[in-house]
């Protein structure tokens, strides 16, 4: 009985099963590709429309799930964290759960709650073109095969992805204001992982093709420093790359969205961190309904200080204005008994950083610090009023001057050149510029013995 | 092999008799490099001294300054990036030469120079090791000068093919062929031992280029003033007949640019901050000498190999 429909009929039925498969798996294919196009686009155009789990599917497509993690963290309200990883050793999915649970605690402390109830962390491909990607309720980032303790890499793009997440719906949609939400997102980012990565991150890079890692132990990137303002303003997992779709703005010529996120680490650097995350976080409350913009953080911000801070929103925001402060001229010759010390400042940009908004007649402002130090150890402080486009100060002392510094410490930084900030009449020599020079040295001296080795 | 062996060794101990070669060697080279290290030192010193740190109380060059410099720094100045400290030097060198990265213009002036220095002081070195004695500074200056003009011929030919190889071959190999390669490997691991594999297509091309011009060298030294065509005949042909042997050397000395790399590597990783500072850069011109002395081990040893296997006594 067994025999009965075998011989010609079984490879028959093989072949219809392996033809119906091969058929239905291509077509299956064909429509999921259709599907995830179309989300691909929506997700382009519209992010936030996006359902975070098909936007997972989307982003995840190439990967090879393995690993599925949810856990609730005790934030304000709970948000469920799922993890979709890709295989890997145990310990690269636990630094990612970590930075997870941190960044979230420390961005909800910040800026208020979590705005969706769950998120999704996708560990994609190394070649995933949607590494760093951030939608409503997921983000994606990447673990590498070859990696160092010392490189962050993979930490700063979850958190600049999670920092993206508390921005969502607080500004429209308006294509011509996604500058001012992407720099709030780099600029947020950028503050997170200066603040999570304290004195663990360095600065590395990808040799080989991009595979081999290599960190640079004596370049802290945010470094525990006395100064405890964020030392990098920039990180490439926070910018790049710049036509992300998951970007409201794209780079452009004078990159606005960068020049935003520099005008709020001025900002923050003019009225203090405090004041500065206070601000962000009514901001982000009153602002929910997604009506917010560069006026309203202006308004808030002034209510919270008593004191109208739209002068600096009205130039930081004014493109392509261009802030520049510098020093002219800086002298200081003896005179009879005395030295006259001459310093000629001058605003060389366009842009005005007034420090009031009262006119020019009714006050002096006080702007921008200007330090003049003296051979004797004496430290003459000044202020200048910013909208005077160039000010002369004179002094006769028994002692030279040695050194003039505008905005010494460097609380402009949206100063598009720092060069003209300081003259000094005693160089010394920087004994790190030295050493620095010497290590360039052997690197030009390896770099030409391993070209020259070719011929 | 065995007589591979024996030319590495004898050619280390020709170079280790020659301590006063070796200097000349590391004082010419560096004195090539100095001028560009002032023009960059000083670029570094007028920054330093006109541009406030970001950070404040940082007694380091910290990694804003740095970008900060580099935004507004052009020609030599852009090249000072991080990864000119400690063991990212050689790798950021060895990465971009596999890798076939461009380099900015401003390096060209440094690479010609020290594409012509070499030239000019092979003639000397490896008359040095063929005739087996010191050399006094007019005889050093005479045979540097005397091979010159056909040794800067032949590093300008070999500069040429190898420049054509990374315009065709490297574009191929790391352009289309490894796209679709990689774009097929389910791992990053396979990814990049697929990329090493095309290294090693690539790298051997690079090796054959260069030990023809190698060989053409000794070639002239050994043999005589020969017309270019001739030696380089004679460099080829030789390489054609012993090209196991050439190679076995060519790995075995490679072998020792790896344990050299290698030492540097470990040695800074586990060494973390006590190799840094100033001692991190007396380690890095210790490294700089190391990889002369192997170079100049290498052209010993190819000279000792090449009268070796014809017949001539070393």
């Amino acid at each position: 009985m067994a025999g009965i429909g075998g011989g010609a009929a079984r490879p028959l039925l093989y072949y219809t099963r392996a033809v119906w498969s091969r058929r239905v798996q291509r077509a299956l294919v064909r429509m999921i590709v259709v599907a995830l196009a179309s989300v691909a686009v929506a997700a382009r155009q519209a992010p936030e429309v996006v359902p975070s789990a098909v936007a997972a599917l989307a982003m995840g497509l190439t990967l090879r799930q393995e690993f599925y993690k949810r856990e609730v963290i005790p934030a304000i309200p709970p948000v469920e964290l799922r993890f979709l990883l890709k295989p890997g050793p145990e310990d690269q999915a636990q630094r990612l759960v970590d930075s997870t649970r941190a960044a979230l605690r420390r961005l909800s402390e910040w800026y208020g709650a979590f705005p969706f109830a769950q998120l999704t962390v996708i560990d994609a491909p190394w070649h995933s073109p949607w590494v760093g990607a951030s939608y409503p309720g997921t983000v994606v980032t990447s673990t590498r095969w070859m990696s160092l303790e010392r490189d962050a890499s993979v930490e700063r793009t979850l958190i600049g992805a999670i920092a993206r997440q508390y921005w969502f719906g607080v500004i429209p949609a308006d294509p011509a204001r996604g500058w001012f939400e992407e720099g709030l997102v780099q600029y947020s980012g950028a503050r997170a992982i200066d603040a999570e990565l304290k004195g663990r991150h360095y600065w590395s890079a990808r040799y080989f093709g991009g595979f081999m890692p290599f960190a640079i132990r004596s370049l802290p990137l945010s470094p525990a420093a006395p100064d405890a303002r964020p030392s990098l303003r920039r990180f490439d997992e926070l910018q790049r790359p710049v036509d992300a779709p998951w970007r409201r703005w794209v780079g452009r010529d004078g990159n606005e969205a960068e020049r935003t996120a520099t005008a709020l680490v001025s900002l923050e650097r003019y009225i203090g961190w405090p004041a500065m995350q206070q601000g962000l976080e009514a901001y982000r409350e009153r602002f929910r309904a997604g009506t917010g913009t560069p006026g309203g953080l202006a308004t808030v911000l002034s209510e919270q200080r008593g004191r109208d801070l739209s002068w600096f929103f009205a130039e930081a925001f004014r493109f392509p204005a261009r802030f520049d402060y510098g020093i002219e001229h800086f002298s200081s010759v003896p005179e009879g008994s005395r030295y006259r010390t001459e310093v000629k400042l001058r605003r060389f940009g366009d842009a005005v950083f007034a420090g009031t908004v009262e006119p020019r007649e009714a006050s002096r402002a006080r702007s921008l610090e200007v330090s003049i130090r003296f051979e004797d150890g004496t430290d003459v402080r000044e202020w200048w009023d910013g909208r005077d486009p160039a000010v002369d100060l004179d002094y006769l002392s028994a002692s030279p001057a040695i050194l003039a510094s505008v905005d010494p410490d460097a609380m402009l930084l949206l100063d598009a050149d720092t060069s003209n900030n300081r003259r000094t009449l005693r160089r010394g020599v920087h004994v790190n510029g030295v050493r620095e020079t010497l290590s360039w040295l052997m690197w030009l001296q390896d770099l030409v013995l391993t070209y020259s080795a070719l011929v | 092999m065995m007589r591979a062996v024996r030319s590495l060794g004898g050619g280390l101990g020709a170079v280790l008799r020659a301590p006063i070669l070796v200097a000349a060697v590391v004082a010419v080279t560096l004195a090539a490099a100095i001028p560009f290290g002032v023009v960059l030192g000083a670029r570094l010193q007028d920054g330093l001294a006109n541009q406030p740190p970001i950070a404040l109380g940082s007694g380091e060059i910290d990694a804003d300054w740095w970008a900060e410099f580099r935004a507004h720094a052009g020609g030599l100045a852009a090249t000072f990036t991080p990864t000119v400290i400690g063991f990212a030097a050689p790798l950021d060198n060895l990465s971009a030469m596999l890798d076939g990265s461009r380099r900015p213009r401003a390096l060209a002036g440094p690479v010609l120079l020290t594409g012509l220095i070499w030239a000019w002081l092979w003639g000397a070195i490896l008359h040095r090791f063929n005739i087996g004695r010191s050399l006094s500074v007019r005889e050093f200056f005479s045979a540097a000068f005397a091979h010159a003009p056909r040794f800067v011929l032949v590093s300008a030919t070999a500069a040429l093919v190898q420049l054509a190889l990374y315009f065709t071959v490297h574009a191929a190999l790391f352009g289309p062929i490894y796209d679709a390669l990689a774009s097929n490997t389910g791992s990053e691991r396979t990814a990049f031992f697929v990329r090493v594999g095309l290294y090693l297509v690539f790298g051997s091309l690079l090796v054959l280029v260069s030990l023809a011009a190698d060989y053409t060298r000794v070639g002239l030294v050994v043999t005589g003033p020969l017309a270019i065509r001739d030696a380089f005949a004679t460099g080829v042909g030789f390489i054609r007949r012993h090209l196991w042997t050439v190679l076995a050397l060519y790995l075995m000395t490679g072998m020792l640019f790896v344990g050299l790399l290698v030492l540097y590597g470990t040695g800074e990783i586990y060494g973390g901050s006590r190799v840094g500072g100033w001692r991190g850069v007396v380690i890095g011109q210790a490294y700089i000498v190391a990889r002369l002395v192997i170079r100049l081990t290498f052209a010993a040893s190819e000279l000792l190999l090449f009268k070796s296997l014809r017949g001539q006594p070393s």
